[in-house]
């Protein structure tokens, strides 16, 4: 056999078998199972300086072990701090982790880049938790993360949203300030509003508070209104939804 | 009189009777009143048959015209020249030309001396006399002369034609005969060469032992396992230096990080899966390690094939018819074997020198990552707190890149492993080329003459009977050609000898009738008086023309028929000897 052939040969025969053996291996894994339902975790971060030390520590403990132990590939994550997340963009963060190649099948490169994602995300908690800032906050705004977050709620296509409030539930902005004495808004104020079209639209979205208290009358008063008024915005909150100190990120759910 | 093709003259030339004077009678026909002239057109000859040319030509000077037949791209016209080319008309262009102008003398002298004798009133109208005028008896005499010298020319030329045809005729003979000489002889080679060969193969029936050798180990299953075997060895041994030396594109490399991270699973394949996607994903490496790798091979089954030959053939152990043969594959093989040696060398010192340095371009690419790294890092210092998007950006380019880090970081651990192991690798990569070798060592078959293949010299022998035959070739055609000629010359001469340019005599004695009356009108003329008015005119001119000499014809040439006689022996030799040798070039396949 001539030595043309014999190298021919042998190409093609190395090649088609490295080939082969690559795309077999790479091939699918039989029939793909359905899509899992993924999340969009709207997070609304009360950094103010009416907070103490220990409750935004709980907050920070909580929004980590959200981002570890809730979020999966396909699943949004947004970040509002509950200030000036209405009127600038430098104070919220959205991103999503990238859904998985094969529906229902995470694959060591879909868990790869949910680790990158939780990581990145670990990072920018730890930097809207910084206490250097913290100190320098003194207003917060539920009114206008409510709406912003809303308005995220609309754009999760196909994701569940599920509003999770990390704060007190004090609104202290210059129009109203519910520390103080009177700064409760009645029900009518609700009603009002309602019926002028200005609350903002939040049905189908799961609303949870962390980090408000109950204890005293003029806390039940807030959880009231709080209720009342989203409510009247098309959702739910339940009592049991609206807690203090929530120990676990998967007692999270509606 | 017998033609060339067998037939009489009279057949071919039924109009013309053979005997001279009945032609002279037969082709012109005088009467007092109407001459019948019979037009000279020899068949087949072009020359007299063709078209004339009835363009007017243009007046010009003789210059221009001599000056356009000078330059090369007027030729002159072909039709002309074939017109002249042996005929009749050709022999007697010239004399004619020289007849019209000797009569344009007589004519010129003719009026000058009736001018003169009407100038002195002679002769005198009134008496008559008895005999001719003296100045008509010479104008008689000129032309008497005049018509002799046309006729001598006339009768001159055609002979000198006749005797130069019958001269290229015998020309033309002896080439058909040294034509028929060389194809006996030719012949004659050729035959001794036959015989030769004839010879030659029966001593190769003698000499016909098998030379060559068969593998060691016959079996292609043998073969192609190890050569498989060897290549997939060796490749897997070189593909991780090229993947090292040859860095991928970014997102390349990303990809290819994902998929071989897609590939680690509890499979059993998975080891097997990794390596396969990390390959085919180092596409660049994947080819050039393939092709280096069966290079390799190659090169080595080369050098195992080409050292059986030198070992197994022996030019000494061979007979002597096939001592040719094993010397040309010896050298043609130990030119590979050579070529081989150093392509074996240049690639394992290829990838020796690339082995011994992949740890520094490794750690090169740690390095790069490194400050990469330090740069992200130093800028994610300067992102302003609330700038969360920056800073997520910035958070995942720190993630990569210490990714890719970890990956070079590895790669150069790898690579300083490889370097560490630089010589066993060497010897690892040297025997299998080693085995490549003993492969092509064990498995090559050489079949230098199956007994079946025939005397060297015959090879020659073919070669000098073709050359032979190709000389005979030229010398048919030389000898056919010379035969054609000599054809057409003894019919050219044929031709000239029962032709008759000298049957024109009337025309041109008409021509010289006139010179006398000629005299006698313009005398009348330039006296006033009619010519009938002058008594001395009252009798016919005394012109008296040597008409007998030009209705004779020409002699046959003295040798002409003993040269036709030798021309048919001749051609009859040629015809034999053409038939007898073997002209065609196959027929020296069938020796």
């Amino acid at each position: 056999m001539g030595a043309m052939t014999w190298t021919r040969l042998a190409l093609s025969i190395a090649s088609s078998g490295l080939v082969s053996s690559a795309l077999a291996c790479g091939g699918s894994a039989g029939a793909k199972p359905p899509s899992p339902a993924t999340n969009q975790f709207i997070v609304g971060i009360d950094l103010s300086a009416s907070r103490s030390v220990e409750a935004l520590r709980d907050s920070r403990r909580l929004l980590d072990d959200l981002v570890e132990s809730r979020l999966h590939n396909g699943d949004e994550l947004v970040l509002l701090e509950m200030y000036g997340s209405s009127d600038t963009g430098d104070h919220q963060w959205i991103d999503s982790v990238p859904r998985a190649r094969t529906p229902g099948v995470l694959t060591p490169t879909d868990r790869r880049r949910l680790d990158d994602f939780k990581a990145v995300a670990h990072q920018i908690v730890g930097a809207m938790f910084d206490p250097n800032r913290v100190r320098r906050i003194d207003n917060t705004d539920v009114f206008a993360t409510i709406s912003r977050a809303a308005d995220y709620a609309k754009a999760a296509r196909d994701r569940r949203p599920t509003l999770i409030l990390l704060s007190d539930m004090e609104n202290s902005t210059g129009e109203m300030r519910m520390e103080r004495s009177g700064g409760i808004p009645s029900p009518e104020w609700i009603e009002v509003r309602r019926t002028a079209n200005r609350l903002p639209d939040m049905h189908g979205v799961c609303v949870l508070v962390a980090g408000a208290a109950s204890k005293t009358q003029r806390e039940a008063m807030i959880r009231d209104f709080w209720v009342r008024y989203l409510a009247a915005a098309g959702t739910t909150l339940a009592a049991t939804n609206y807690r203090a100190f929530v120990p676990d990120a998967m007692e999270l759910r509606c | 009189m017998e033609t060339n093709n067998g037939g009489s003259q009279r057949e071919l030339d039924h109009t013309r009777p053979r005997n001279p004077a009945d032609e002279a009678l037969s082709r012109t026909t005088a009467t007092n009143t109407t001459r019948r002239i019979e037009l000279e057109v020899p068949l087949g000859s072009f020359a007299e048959v063709a078209p004339v040319d009835f363009r007017v030509r243009k007046t010009g000077s003789r210059l221009r015209d001599a000056l356009k037949r000078l330059l090369p791209w007027n030729k002159p016209a072909s039709v002309d020249d074939a017109t002249d080319a042996g005929g009749i008309h050709e022999i007697t262009k010239a004399t004619d030309s020289w007849f019209d102008r000797e009569v344009a003398i007589l004519e010129r002298d003719a009026r000058s001396l009736a001018a003169d004798w009407a100038g002195k009133g002679l002769p005198r109208h009134d008496v008559a006399r008895s005999a001719p005028l003296e100045v008509e008896q010479f104008l008689a005499g000129r032309c008497a002369e005049t018509f002799r010298q046309w006729v001598d020319r006339v009768r001159v030329k055609m002979r000198d034609r006749i005797a130069r045809e019958a001269q290229s005729i015998g020309g033309y003979v002896g080439e058909l005969r040294a034509s028929t000489t060389r194809i006996e002889r030719l012949e004659s080679e050729i035959a001794g060469i036959d015989r030769r060969v004839q010879e030659l193969r029966a001593e190769t029936k003698e000499d016909a032992a098998r030379v060559g050798f068969e593998p060691i180990f016959p079996s292609w299953l043998f073969f192609w396992f190890f050569a498989i075997a060897l290549t997939i060895v060796e490749f897997f041994a070189n593909f991780p230096v090229f993947r090292l030396l040859l860095p991928m594109k970014p997102a390349l490399a990303k990809a290819a990080e994902d998929a071989a991270q897609d590939a680690v699973s509890a499979d059993w394949w998975a080891g097997l899966a990794l390596q396969m996607k990390e390959i085919v994903l180092h596409a660049d490496a994947l080819f050039v390690a393939l092709i280096a790798v069966l290079f390799l091979i190659l090169f080595g089954k080369t050098i195992g094939g080409s050292g059986r030959v030198l070992v197994a053939l022996k030019t000494a152990d061979q007979p002597l018819a096939a001592t040719t043969t094993v010397r040309s594959h010896r050298r043609q093989h130990l030119a590979a074997l050579i070529g081989s040696l150093i392509g074996v060398s240049a690639v394992l010192t290829f990838l020796y020198l690339s082995r011994g340095s992949i740890a520094s371009v490794a750690a090169a690419r740690v390095s790069a990552d490194s400050l990469e790294l330090r740069r992200l890092k130093s800028e994610a210092q300067l992102i302003p707190p609330g700038d969360l998007g920056a800073m997520a950006r910035s958070a995942a380019a720190i993630r990569d890149e210490m990714r890719t880090l970890e990956i070079h970081r590895d790669d150069r651990a790898y690579a300083t492993t490889v370097q560490n192991n630089n010589t066993p690798l060497f010897f690892l990569n040297l025997g299998l080329v080693f085995g490549a070798a003993v492969l092509g060592f064990l498995t090559y078959r050489q079949i230098v003459r199956d007994g079946k293949t025939e005397h060297p010299a015959i090879v020659q022998l073919r070669a000098d009977r073709r050359s032979l035959q190709a000389h005979a070739q030229s010398a048919v055609r030389a000898g056919r050609a010379a035969e054609s000629q000599a054809r057409a010359g003894i019919g050219r001469v044929e031709h000239l000898m029962t032709a008759s340019p000298l049957a024109e005599w009337v025309a041109k004695a008409d021509r010289l009738d006139v010179v006398i009356p000629l005299f006698r009108g313009e005398n009348a003329r330039l006296r006033h008086i009619d010519p009938a008015s002058i008594l001395a005119f009252a009798e016919k001119p005394a012109l008296s023309l040597p008409t007998l000499e030009a209705e004779r014809g020409f002699p046959e040439p003295t040798d002409f028929a003993r040269l036709k006689e030798e021309f048919d022996v001749t051609r009859r030799d040629f015809g034999a000897a053409v038939a007898r040798i073997p002209i065609n070039s196959s027929d020296a396949n069938s020796i």
